[in-house]
């Protein structure tokens, strides 16, 4: 794959959540080549799907005593806490009649599977599972959601290599729907880190997509985007609350 | 609705007329595609749009799809039942799965659409291509 490699320092959950559709936008919009951001941010944060209701998602009382930011992101998917040891990519690709993407399940595969075989280069035998997880020995290591548009889709993935277990079993309550391979599993005894360092799990997703560890800076429109989206829906709470 | 009257988007969107408005869905395609939908977001009842524009979003698994204005017009009326029961765009895409109905819709813009015919031969060739 031919990518630009997005991996700059953001001040906020916000200006995280906005960079990646300013990414989506401008790959969709303005003529940006296909691209790869990673990220991971400093302070913790609560992330919902775009269309999850909040209080069967979050323990809202439990998130504002311990200081923990709510808001929601532009793609699918469940409810996600992000913070240290939580790293994210996000792809921005056009479909440009490639079947592998331009089909949903077929994109899932596609992605997941180039990632696994990352991991097994270094050992680890990772696993597609449910409709869009990857696990290791039946634990959840990554999640991961899409925004699709018409030529170009946004592929939202965590990467867990260290957890955050009391704020996640305070933060988030336990969804009602449940993929049949975790079964009646609370979070904390669903999910499991990576045996990876940050640096080295960084160079496995920049290995599975074939991008050239050089990034780049952003250009003009996605700075107004990111600017303009962080300022308006990622920091307004009618967005986070909608449902 | 029956699909051999409607006109359809590239995009895969439906659209109908009924009782002098235009009704919107998405294609039996584009609804095995996206797999099973769990949300649909929809306009604003009175927005006015231009075509090719984003008017709303359905979630299906773990990923949300944006749908476009096939034509340019104002929306007259939304399908309230599928924020309980989003299940029946999967179950019935040109009956009770519409998405909202337009008023005041730019005719040109409805004449060019593709009839049942084209569209099945522009799904064909999608098809093919990938």
């Amino acid at each position: 794959m031919d990518l630009r490699l997005i991996d700059i320092p953001v001040a906020s959950p916000a200006e995280h959540l906005a960079l990646d559709e300013a990414l989506l936008e401008s790959v969709e919009k303005d003529g940006a080549p296909d691209t790869l951001r990673i990220w991971e941010s400093e302070v913790p944060f609560v992330v919902l799907g775009t269309a999850q209701r909040v209080q069967e998602e979050v323990d809202t009382t439990a998130c504002a005593e311990l200081g923990v930011p709510i808001l929601r992101r532009c793609s699918a998917g469940g409810c996600v806490l992000q913070g240290p040891g939580s790293l994210n990519f996000a792809l921005s690709l056009r479909y440009a009649g490639r079947r592998e993407l331009s089909v949903l399940h077929d994109s899932y595969c596609f992605i997941l599977k180039r990632l696994s075989g990352a991991f097994a280069d270094l050992g680890i035998t990772a696993c597609h599972a449910g409709i869009s997880d990857m696990t290791l020995d039946g634990y959840k290591i990554s999640g991961n959601a899409q925004r699709r548009k018409r030529d170009t889709f946004l592929h939202h993935g965590t990467l867990l290599y260290a957890l955050q277990e009391d704020l996640m079993a305070r933060c988030i309550r336990e969804p009602a729907d449940r993929p049949a391979y975790r079964g009646e599993r609370k979070h904390i005894d669903f999910v499991r880190p990576l045996p990876l360092d940050h640096s080295t799990l960084r160079g496995a997703v920049l290995a599975a997509f074939d991008c050239e560890d050089k990034p780049q800076a952003l250009t003009p429109f996605e700075v107004s985007a990111m600017e303009q989206l962080a300022a308006t829906r990622y920091s307004d709470d009618e967005w986070t609350h909608r449902r | 609705m029956n699909p051999e009257t409607l006109k359809y988007t590239k995009d895969h969107e439906w659209v109908g007329e009924v009782d002098g408005l235009y009704a919107v869905g998405i294609t039996d395609h584009a609804q095995e595609l996206l797999g099973d939908i769990t949300y649909v977001e929809l306009p604003d009842v009175g927005t006015t749009i231009e075509v090719g524009e984003e008017l709303a979003v359905v979630e299906s698994v773990k990923a949300a799809s944006d749908v476009y204005a096939p034509v340019g017009g104002t929306v007259a009326a939304i399908n309230e039942a599928l924020e309980d029961t989003p299940e029946l765009v999967n179950q019935q895409p040109y009956g009770d799965g519409w998405f909202f109905k337009m008023t005041d819709i730019n005719v040109a813009e409805f004449n060019e659409l593709m009839d049942a015919a084209a569209y099945a031969a522009f799904v064909a060739t999608e098809d093919e291509d990938e």
